[in-house]
């Protein structure tokens, strides 16, 4: 029982950097998103560009793969979304969840 | 599933029809204020904080109070026209009109997080 527990606790501290990393995804957000989405992520530079900021990670996520795969077609997104890795997805979907953003699910 | 779902939907627009004639018409600030919003088909989804949808990718269906109104028109359109491929969206966007999809667009355009965006401005 003992032992259990403290390869439980092992495991637990040995795999957190594959999560996320939000540092990453701010980096590459701002390499590659940016020129387009804007620096804050809320007034990009074409008003039919999305806003992105405090968007669903799962779905921004969602997004990425679908243009990367080609099932959402858009010649700029599938580009950039194209060479991305899984983790590239995940880290650039972390940081833009988590900006302050008008974007709201509370509408009724 | 894919048929299953697709029928599902066309139940959902279907019966949210009558209802959206009875469509609160606040909040379309744009020229097309005079038509009718039917948000009654958006609701279900867009506005339950965290729901979760479609089967086999789970993902939370996306935050849309506050997107850019030509953003959301641009989307529907998509939908309509079938260059964007999304079961129930699909559904749902070939019931609507130009005017009630820049009425839709212009109702979720105003309702942001109000408080964010009074910060960021």
């Amino acid at each position: 029982m003992r032992y259990s527990l403290l390869s439980v606790a092992f495991l637990v501290a040995a795999t957190p950097v594959a999560a996320q990393d939000a540092r990453k995804g701010e980096e590459l957000a701002q390499q590659q998103c940016a020129a387009c989405h804007g620096k804050d992520f809320v007034t990009g530079i074409d008003p039919t560009y999305p806003k992105l900021a405090g968007q669903y990670q799962d779905y921004l996520e969602k997004v990425l793969r679908d243009y990367q795969t080609g099932a959402r077609k858009n010649p700029i997104m599938n580009g950039i979304a194209k060479p991305l890795t899984r983790d590239d997805i995940r880290n650039v979907s972390a940081y833009l969840s988590a900006l302050p953003g008008p974007l709201s699910n509370q509408t009724r | 599933m894919k048929l299953c779902s697709l029928l599902l939907s066309a139940a959902a627009v279907a019966i949210a029809q009558p209802a959206a004639a009875q469509a609160t018409k606040t909040g379309a600030t744009s020229s097309a204020s005079s038509a009718e919003v039917p948000v009654s088909m958006c609701i279900g989804c867009h506005s339950i904080p965290g729901y979760q949808s479609s089967f086999p990718y789970v993902y939370r269906v996306p935050k849309i109070g506050g997107q850019s109104q030509p953003y959301i028109e641009a989307a529907l359109k998509a939908y309509r026209q079938g260059a964007r491929n999304h079961p129930s969206m699909m559904a749902v966007a070939k019931g609507l009109t130009d005017q009630q999809i820049s009425a839709v667009a212009a109702y979720y355009a105003a309702r942001g997080n109000a408080a964010v965006v009074a910060a960021v401005k």
